[in-house]
């Protein structure tokens, strides 16, 4: 275990150096100096001099980039050029919103997924098997704007339960702010589950047909037990990759998420960035998500790790 | 109400009332399959008669913009977002105009102006604070004007095109020499221009707004909101609603859901694009809607004068020939008086405006006479290059409808969509633009287009000696005949030019919850001000 979390913290810390030039090098690729980019379409050479100098831009391309890495490190991420507010305390703000977000939708896709692909899995050739594999499709199908709007028609504009948008801090009335979750939460969660109930129904059947339930079952093993005791454990591992995956591309379902309902999270912040042309917290930000992304990744190769015995060997 | 009775829109065309019944009868129940959501179709019941009472209980109220502005520095960011809200609500201007354009006292509690009219003097009102208690001096409004006559907003220059200083001349007067008497800065004194700030500010404003208006920002949260309480060092009448909220709501379909479910109260401006939905799901009897020609906007066709055959003349008067203004207009499906076609520059509130149609443009609309000319020219069957935008849907429609128009005329027209983001990075980093042919929409004037230094001509590539010399002649006429005289003549040579082309100009388009009233046309360019507001019981 150990040998193997060494090997793999390793490898992640080589991604993150990787990952972390290639950002900064492509940065600087994009064309003329960023200083003109910020100061945009009037600024005088004098200007753009004076900018480059106040960022740093004018010492070797190494020593900014471990300059970059240090701040990274300290936690010091730099002022947002295009609004002057400090990148953390911006963050500090949107990252609750996404990180609720994210698990407010995976909570929701878990409970609509397992249970769903299970039931559909063990009713594979009847009726209600193919209605729940039906919708799971037609779930994969929507698109989240119109699932978003459809919900809050319902929810917000009809019955009123919910708000239709916007967001209130958990620390200000934390049950207001769960109801601002609920909407967005099922609007992203639908696609989850339906796409995890897709894939743990092909693993359930697939492990199902194995030998080794067979020769369980021969032996007078029920089919609940020979599911549970067994095949969901080995079922676990390809839905741990679709799981991994879901979550790194996460991110990407919230940007139009948190645009639907008005959130002010960490992918509109982004898509704000870029707008902005604020390419430091561009910059700075890609490396958050890129972080994020190998740390996921790691999370589940650990799980690889825990689940397959065969990996210990 | 009585000034605003100009600019509400009236719900009685027909064709309208024909929708609004039509929608009341399918307000029914929908499903939504297999096991997802049912929902319904939704006309909020508000009442028809709202009756006319204050209801002095409530202060507060929420409204939705489409934009976030992202920093808060009004001087540098010259985002609807901010010119909508601060202008009027946060910082007050030198000099107040009303409607008519007369003006009247605001930071400047008099002024005074020498018989050849190069030096002015406003003597600034002692009776006015600034939000955080101090007193506004000369210094601070001579720091103010200073940041909007150095700032980097091209269009907040343009009343200081002839200002040769500026000086704090007692410490409650600011007198300032112009190089040659001008119309344009006394009326921008009473623009965003002229607004005034402490120069204590500096450096700090994207995210600290002091300013001496009835309301302080008390919080902004990018990407959700902008917060406005009452500023008690406000030196007028306490206004009614003394708490308002702007919540930043950037998928227009979105914010009117949040009207429908009365989270908001209001949207003081809303994006065309969502425009044929307020008239076909009745938001027009449901909601109060207002006209706001001052907040309006153009849409133009823009060539590249700096590169062939986009350069040619007669290439570009053909294209403003075979435009049809008025299929145009149509086919946005907007209300009835929101969008008109129009040939010249210049807002619906503009002096150079004029509601135009196919004939009655400088160049008329003649789609046979325009194809003989390229015909002639060899350039009938150029490929032109259109550039359109992915992610503005209010002219997404738009460029369909105009490369449709020109593709029936007989040109051949290659359409690129693109995101704005990119589309911004490549005209406005000071590199020449890049596209043959693009639909641009903005607020915009004369002003815009005149020209002093050719390696400064900006994204509209329109660089004009005889544009710009018109233009400088108008702002030092003496007589308001000759004025209009020469803005007129400057107008029609950029029609003649073609280098833009425009096509139609809309009014800003605002719907708000029946019962809450005072909405009033704005005093300093798109102004929206809170003051006004009350409710009624």
């Amino acid at each position: 275990m150990i040998v193997f979390l060494v090997r793999r913290l390793g490898f992640f810390a080589v991604s993150v150096l990787a990952t972390s030039g290639l950002i900064f090098v492509l940065v600087r690729m994009i064309g003329g100096s960023p200083a003109s980019v910020l100061l945009g379409e009037f600024s005088t050479p004098e200007d753009v001099y004076a900018l480059e100098e106040q960022l740093g831009l004018h010492r070797p391309m190494i020593v900014q980039y471990l300059s970059w890495l240090g701040q990274l490190l300290r936690g010091d991420f730099g002022i947002s050029f295009y609004s002057g507010i400090q990148l953390s305390t911006l963050l500090k703000s949107a990252l609750p919103v996404s990180i609720s977000l994210s698990i407010g939708a995976l909570t929701v896709g878990l409970t609509i997924g397992i249970p769903f692909g299970i039931i559909s899995a063990l009713r594979s050739f009847q009726g209600k098997g193919s209605l729940i594999d039906f919708v799971s499709q037609v779930g994969i199908a929507i698109p989240i704007f119109w699932s978003g709007a459809l919900l809050s028609l319902f929810f917000g504009v009809s019955l009123g339960w919910f708000p239709t948008g916007g967001w209130v801090p958990w620390s200000d009335a934390p049950v207001t702010t769960f109801r601002h979750l609920v909407l967005p939460s099922v609007t992203l969660g639908i696609g989850i589950g339906s796409v995890l109930a897709r894939f743990i129904r092909t693993a359930i059947v697939e492990v199902m047909r194995q030998d080794y339930i067979r020769t369980g079952r021969a032996f007078g093993m029920s089919v609940q037990k020979s599911l549970f005791v067994v095949g969901l454990r080995n079922a676990a591992l390809p839905v741990v990759t679709v799981l991994g995956n879901i979550v790194s591309h996460l991110v990407g379902g919230t940007v139009l998420t948190e645009t639907l309902f008005s959130m002010p999270g960490l992918s509109r912040m982004i898509l704000g960035a870029v707008v902005g042309r604020d390419i430091f917290v561009v910059q700075n930000l890609v490396m958050i998500l890129i972080l994020y992304v190998l740390i996921v990744n790691l999370l589940v190769d650990i799980s690889y790790y825990l689940l397959d015995k065969r990996l210990r060997i | 109400m009585a000034s605003s009775q100009n600019y509400c829109f009236d719900s009685t065309n027909m064709g309208e009332i024909m929708l609004i019944k039509k929608f009341k009868k399918r307000k029914a129940l929908a499903l939504l399959s297999a096991g997802l959501v049912a929902f319904t179709s939704v006309g909020v019941s508000n009442s028809a008669n709202a009756i006319d009472a204050v209801d002095k209980s409530k202060t507060s109220l929420t409204f939705s913009m489409f934009q976030d502005p992202g920093r808060l520095d009004v001087v540098s960011q010259p985002a609807t977002s901010l010119i909508i809200w601060l202008p009027g609500n946060v910082y007050e201007p030198l000099v107040s105009f009303d409607a008519q354009d007369k003006p009247s006292p605001a930071v400047a509690k008099s002024w005074s102006t020498s018989p050849d009219g190069k030096v002015w003097k406003f003597q600034i009102d002692p009776a006015r604070k600034f939000s955080d208690g101090k007193k506004i001096t000369a210094n601070d409004v001579v720091y103010s004007l200073n940041q909007f006559q150095n700032g980097p907003v091209l269009a907040y220059k343009g009343p200081f095109a002839n200002v040769s200083s500026i000086k704090a001349t007692k410490k409650d007067e600011v007198s300032i020499t112009l190089t040659a008497k001008s119309r344009n800065f006394f009326r921008g004194m009473g623009t965003i221009s002229g607004l005034v700030m402490p120069a204590s500010s500096d450096g700090k404003r994207n995210s600290q707004v002091v300013g001496s208006g009835p309301y302080v920002i008390s919080e902004y949260v990018p990407g959700s909101h902008m917060q406005f309480s009452y500023n008690k060092m406000y030196s007028g009448t306490k206004p009614q609603i003394t708490s308002a909220r702007v919540r930043f709501i950037t998928d227009s379909p979105a914010s009117l859901l949040a009207l429908r479910a009365g989270e908001v109260d209001g949207l003081p401006l809303t994006s065309s694009a969502i425009w044929p939905r307020i008239i076909s799901e009745g938001y027009g009897q449901d909601f109060r809607r207002t006209l706001k020609p001052a907040a309006g906007e153009l849409h133009w066709l823009m060539l590249n004068q700096n590169q062939a055959p986009y350069n040619n003349p007669v290439f570009r008067q053909a294209i403003a020939q075979i435009v049809d203004r008025d299929a145009y207009v149509t086919g946005l499906g907007a209300p009835k008086g929101a969008m008109v076609p129009q040939c010249g520059w210049g807002i619906m509130t503009a002096r150079t405006f004029k509601r135009a149609s196919n004939e009655t443009c400088v160049i008329d609309r003649d789609v046979k006479k325009a194809m003989a000319s390229l015909k002639a020219a060899g350039l009938d069957t150029f490929p032109i290059e259109f550039v359109g935008l992915t992610d503005v849907p209010a002219l997404r429609l738009a460029a369909d409808i105009i490369t449709q128009q020109l593709r029936s005329a007989g040109l051949t027209v290659n359409r690129r969509d693109i995101p704005l983001a990119q589309y911004s990075s490549t005209i406005f980093n000071a590199r020449p633009p890049q596209y043959g042919m693009s639909l641009m929409g903005g607020s915009g004037t004369l002003s815009d287009f005149v020209c002093k230094d050719a390696a400064l001509y900006g994204y509209q590539t329109y660089c004009s000696a005889g544009y710009t010399k018109l233009m400088q002649q108008a702002d030092r006429a003496l007589t308001d005949a000759d004025y209009l005289k020469l803005i007129t003549e400057a107008n029609d040579l950029l029609q003649k030019d073609a280098v833009v082309v425009p096509l139609l100009a809309r009014t800003g388009l605002g719907l708000y919850t029946k019962k809450l009233v005072g909405w009033k046309p704005p005093t300093i360019r798109v102004e929206v001000a809170l003051t006004n507001f009350y409710w009624t019981k």
